[in-house]
């Protein structure tokens, strides 16, 4: 992807023109991306709003992180086909919802970034997103199931895990 | 951009257990059943510290679970099963919100009935005592004085309506209609019914006053007064505050007045804190009737207790409501919307009897449990994962 400088325009499949904003990552990776797109960042685009020279700065997240976030953003900003045979709304939601499945196939040290990212930039719905799949991970699995999933270290004491065990009693083994 | 996959370093993302306690909490959130809830807690410090600190106060409700009469639970939405160890010989009576209530057989009154609940491991000792009711005047006079004391009767419901208030529905003989009575936890009697000669099918602790309704619809309201003699609590007064439409007026039960039906009635507390009346009727020729006219009917009103009536109500919007006699409650469909389990505009109900709703199954299967749409007036079963229960196990919903 192209680097820009400041806003841009880019030529759209259709012809026209559409305005596009330049996203700096912490490792200053740069990324032009349409403005539509970016705006589903509410912190982006409060930046737009604010204005400035030479792309907008993320110092919190890094280039790996950002462009599986711009990829949800290009994908739920779309502008809708207005081909008659694809202009089911209903087949577009099911698209989409194959499209977030994918997008979540990411191993879960990217997942937890992602987490971060979609609150940092505060995409709602990549949040949401990425919130939902973590609880659909945890659901029905052990707290050591769990802890050995995500590589999260057991700091009870003996005496605290036993208190636990006891107040969970009857609920789950 | 794949371009950028090579400069990854997934080394530099902080790891899980430092997760934000505000990014944890949307985690916890989208759990909507108590043992993954206290699952997550028990991972490490920091989640239990946001389940137990940052999170509780403003979780949305856990899904509920079906209570079994062998003391055993499942919960949904997945059909996890719940078993508690209770003592040898103590006899659960059934579930009340979040309480189980228990007999213990041959011992002493003051120790025959308690209360427990089972996730947090505490108990209530309930009187062993009651009061024989008084019978009042159809003015609603009558002799207000303290009766003589029993240990015989049954508690039909019980309500733990704050520390130092329960009441219950109790039954002094068989075929006998029951009465509201009283207590502060640790007295050893409870106090005297008000005998109106009325057959309550429910009864709510509503906005601090108590409620019951009778099959037919008619709304009573007991109030609870603290004797200046002795401090102790007694229902001081019965009266009725709503009316339900004589059949024949074809308001309350249009068609199905003149026949013979089975008629259940449950009170709810509505999310938005009004109280509801969930009214249910059953033709008991059901089964052969291909008459429409005969069909069953569940109908929700609202009481207004400024023009004393039941007004309909047609959607409950986002609500969902959790039905059976022992206890009943009001859960918000979109708090949950991240399990997608629960769609609101609907009534999830029981069968406590084993027999009351059998012939409401399509397949005249009998099931345990049920959800009924309001918009489409229909009835499916409730999928708990892949448990299936069909058989006609009685069950009410128990609140953890």
């Amino acid at each position: 992807m192209a680097a820009a400088d400041s806003c841009d325009g880019i030529s759209t499949s259709g012809g026209g023109w559409e305005k596009t904003v330049t996203l700096v990552s912490s490792d200053d990776a740069r990324f032009e991306v349409r403005e539509a797109a970016a705006s589903l960042s509410q912190t982006v685009r409060r930046m737009i709003r604010a204005g400035g020279d030479g792309g907008i700065p993320l110092p919190k997240v890094d280039a790996r992180t950002l462009s599986t976030v711009l990829e949800y953003c290009n994908k739920h900003a779309a502008v809708p086909a207005p081909a008659p045979e694809s202009s089911s709304a209903e087949a577009a939601a099911v698209d989409l919802e194959w499209f977030d499945k994918e997008l979540m196939h990411v191993d879960l040290a990217t997942l937890c970034s992602l987490i971060r990212a979609a609150d940092y930039l505060e995409v709602a719905g990549l949040l949401d997103l990425t919130c939902k799949t973590v609880a659909d991970m945890i659901k029905s699995k052990t707290a050591e199931e769990i802890r050995q999933m995500f590589g999260i270290q057991n700091d009870f004491t003996p005496e605290e895990e036993e208190q636990l065990s006891r107040e969970n009693a009857g609920v789950f083994e | 951009m794949g371009a950028w996959l090579s400069k990854a370093s997934p080394a530099s993302s902080p790891g899980w257990s430092s997760l934000p306690p505000e990014l944890a909490d949307l985690v916890l959130r989208r759990l909507s059943s108590l043992a993954d809830r206290m699952r997550f807690a028990s991972v490490c410090r920091h989640w239990l510290h946001v389940a137990i600190r940052y999170s509780s106060p403003r979780l949305p409700r856990v899904l509920p679970w079906l209570s079994f009469r062998d003391g055993t639970f499942r919960s949904l939405p997945d059909g996890e099963r719940h078993s508690f160890r209770f003592r040898k010989h103590d006899l659960c009576a059934g579930s009340f919100g979040c309480w189980m209530l228990f007999e213990q057989a041959g011992r002493r009154p003051s120790r025959r009935h308690f209360l427990e609940n089972p996730v947090l491991g505490t108990t209530k000792r309930l009187p062993g005592h009651c009061r024989e009711p008084v019978d009042l005047n159809p003015d609603g006079s009558g002799n207000t004085r303290s009766g003589s004391r029993s240990t015989r009767f049954f508690i039909s419901k019980v309500i733990v309506c704050s520390s130092d208030l329960i009441v219950a529905m109790v039954n002094y003989k068989h075929r006998h209609p029951c009465v509201v009575v009283c207590c502060r936890p640790g007295m050893s009697s409870w106090s005297t019914g008000l005998c109106n000669g009325h057959w309550y099918h429910d009864m709510a602790f509503y906005k601090g006053k108590l409620f019951t309704v009778t099959q037919e619809g008619n709304l009573f309201v007991h109030e609870v007064t603290e004797d200046s003699d002795n401090g102790e609590l007694r229902v001081s007064r019965v009266e009725q505050v709503i009316q339900a439409p004589p059949p024949l007026k074809y308001t309350l039960d249009g068609s199905y007045a003149t026949l013979i039906c089975v008629r259940t009635c449950y009170l709810v507390i509505s999310r938005a804190e009004k109280l509801l009346m969930v009214r249910w009727i059953v033709p008991l020729d059901y089964y052969s009737s291909e008459d429409s006219t005969k069909q069953m009917t569940l109908k929700v009103f609202e009481a207004d207790f400024e023009m004393s009536q039941w007004l309909e109500v047609k959607s409950l919007d986002d609500q969902v409501l959790f039905v059976s006699s022992n206890s009943s409650k009001a859960i918000s469909a979109s708090s949950h919307r991240h399990c997608d389990y629960l769609r609101g505009n609907k009534i999830y109900f029981t069968d406590e009897d084993g027999f009351k709703f059998s012939r409401v199954w399509p397949s005249n299967e009998p099931r345990t449990c049920g959800v009924y749409d309001m918009s489409s007036n229909t009835i499916h079963s409730i999928s708990l994962g892949d448990l299936h229960i069909s058989d006609q196990s009685k069950a009410s919903w128990f609140f953890p």
